[in-house]
């Protein structure tokens, strides 16, 4: 596993010069709100790498993430709040209730194809939403509010400072980021590109398509619901509305698609570059009410329409210029 | 020789459309079986019924002594039967070489020997020179041979070729040809749906031939050049 990170010099000088300036970075940063934005952004690359896996590789676009996202949070919330267990804990229960999910909703979803699948996964992602909004004791609309000032802090992994967190998220952005690296040359990364391209003829010489999908499909959901018992931790305070409304899907998908949709590197740069834009928008344009969700949309365009291959596609220009012959 | 391929009685209907009816033929161990037919004979409905991309509505086909006909298409691509599709159905996104390389895959572990296996059948297809080309920017040819390319990938003992020389000028059939001697010589046996009459009678040791969903004769060429029933289904001569 490690010789396949290992044989690619390029990506291994980069990884690691991008490391250190990561790890370094807070001791420069004193302002609380550019750690806020860092720590977002630890949070959207792990949204955009799990997306990544299904809609990125396997080509299935899903819309409904965030019910992935929202079944992690509440994991880690209800857990903290009515049994007192640690989210180090919680968080993997989270990732099996997640990976349950994704089997029982990927047996008839996953058979679906294109948009029917998007369609599909958004209403099961509403449904998802509905269900915690009527749920009393998840505390419904009004949520749970789960600080808890009485257990140690690494128990409960609720810190007054911001560079626990982010150090914390930095280490599951680090260890899903080389998962992914692993995966993608690996049988599963093939076999799963080659499901997206061309389904017909990826059974015909022997894979599994719907093993594949449904494989896909169940680690792209841990890896989301991990982002969201980690986001939970930060906020520590959840509900339906904050966790799992339409536009979290549809930015989850926007992440990785930014970003450059079935490679790597794609959901990381998406993640940074959305979420420094989203956030710089929204202080810049404070004055006027909503200028900044203009601002934003009309970036989000520019960079779609002249990088149909997301950000990465400027610097993979030799790959990019092969196709074109 | 023994048998291969046994196809007993095999029906396909598509609601009122009897796209196969009572289809019953064997495939020796090691032969050129040609198919040809007029269009709308049934000929790529037979195909996808014995690959299982679509389930036979009646009859059984036995491959190697072992009935198949309730598996799914990988299932049976692991068992040894290997296809190609009318209309080439290329992985796009990805380059010849990976195309390739994800069929050789399934079926050796090691990584270096499926590099090796890889390498050598793009080769032997005449691809040698378009390994990073991305499948989708390959022209009909190339996108043909890619066809039977990633098909010998996962080392068949049957290949069903479907019309891979449709659409080729003289000079590419005749190389297309000779791919197909190379691949049998290898000891695959085939079963190849052809329009282009030259060639099956060529290349095939038997014909068989399908009118309207039914079998209107198996043969040696010699005998199909010279069947009544043939020449009246081909070109509509006075039934004898």
């Amino acid at each position: 596993m490690w010789k396949v990170i290992t044989r690619d010099k390029k990506f291994c000088t980069g990884f690691c010069l991008a490391l250190i300036v990561a790890m370094i970075l807070p001791v420069f940063i004193k302002k609380p709100f550019v750690m806020h934005i860092l720590i977002l952004v630890c949070i959207w690359m792990l949204l955009g790498m799990g997306w990544n896996i299904i809609g990125g590789y396997a080509g299935q676009i899903s819309n409904g993430h965030a019910l992935f996202y929202g079944i992690g949070a509440y994991t880690c919330g209800i857990g903290m709040y009515l049994f007192k267990i640690s989210p180090w804990i919680m968080m993997w229960a989270g990732m099996v209730i997640s990976a349950l999910t994704a089997i029982i909703l990927g047996g008839p979803l996953l058979r679906l194809k294109g948009h029917y699948f998007a369609v599909a996964t958004m209403a099961a992602a509403e449904c998802g939403r509905i269900i915690f909004l009527n749920l009393d004791f998840v505390g419904g609309a009004t949520g749970i509010d789960f600080l808890n000032k009485d257990l140690p802090a690494w128990y409960t992994m609720q810190f007054t400072e911001k560079e626990p967190y982010y150090y914390i998220f930095l280490c599951f952005v680090v260890i899903v980021f080389l998962l992914t690296k692993v995966m993608d040359g690996s049988k599963l990364g093939y076999y799963l590109r080659a499901i997206k391209s061309n389904e017909d003829s990826a059974q015909s010489v022997g894979i599994n398509t719907t093993k594949y999908k449904m494989l896909a499909y169940i680690f792209s959901a841990v890896i989301v619901s991990l982002a969201g018992s980690l986001y939970a931790n930060y906020i520590q305070y959840i509900d339906p509305y904050i966790l799992m409304p339409l536009n979290i899907s549809m930015m989850i998908c926007l992440v990785a698609v930014m970003g450059g949709i079935g490679t790597v590197v794609g959901p990381v740069v998406g993640a940074f570059v959305m979420t420094v834009i989203s956030e710089w928008t929204r202080s810049t344009f404070a004055s006027i009410n909503g200028f900044d969700l203009f601002i934003y949309g009309v970036l989000v365009i520019v960079i779609v329409t002249y990088m149909p291959g997301g950000i990465v596609s400027i610097f993979n220009k030799k790959k990019a210029g092969c196709e074109k012959v | 020789m023994s048998v291969i391929l046994d196809v007993r009685h095999a029906t396909k209907r598509f609601g009122g459309l009897m796209a196969n009816e009572d289809i019953t033929f064997q495939v020796q161990q090691g032969e050129v079986l040609g198919v040809v037919g007029p269009n709308g004979a049934g000929k790529t409905t037979l195909f996808n019924s014995l690959s299982n991309f679509h389930k036979l509505t009646s009859g059984e086909i036995f491959f190697e002594g072992k009935r198949i006909n309730h598996l799914q298409p990988y299932q049976v691509a692991h068992l040894g039967i290997a296809r190609t599709f009318q209309i080439p159905q290329a992985m796009g996104e990805m380059t010849v070489y990976e195309n390739v390389l994800v069929a050789a895959m399934g079926k050796d572990k090691d990584e270096k020997r499926t590099e090796e296996n890889t390498r050598l059948t793009v080769a032997m297809c005449g691809l040698a020179g378009l390994t990073d080309k991305m499948a989708k920017s390959l022209n009909v040819m190339q996108k043909k041979r890619l066809e039977i390319a990633r098909a010998i990938a996962i080392k068949p003992k049957l290949l069903l070729l479907d019309e891979t020389m449709a659409g080729l000028t003289g000079v590419e059939r005749v190389e297309a040809v000779n791919l197909v001697r190379r691949i049998h010589q290898m000891g695959v046996t085939i079963l190849m749906i052809e329009h282009v009459m030259e060639v099956v009678m060529n290349v095939s040791d038997r014909v068989m031939v399908l009118d309207s969903g039914k079998v209107l004769a198996v043969g040696t060429p010699e005998e199909i050049g010279d069947n009544d029933d043939v020449i009246q289904a081909y070109l509509g001569g006075k039934k004898m």
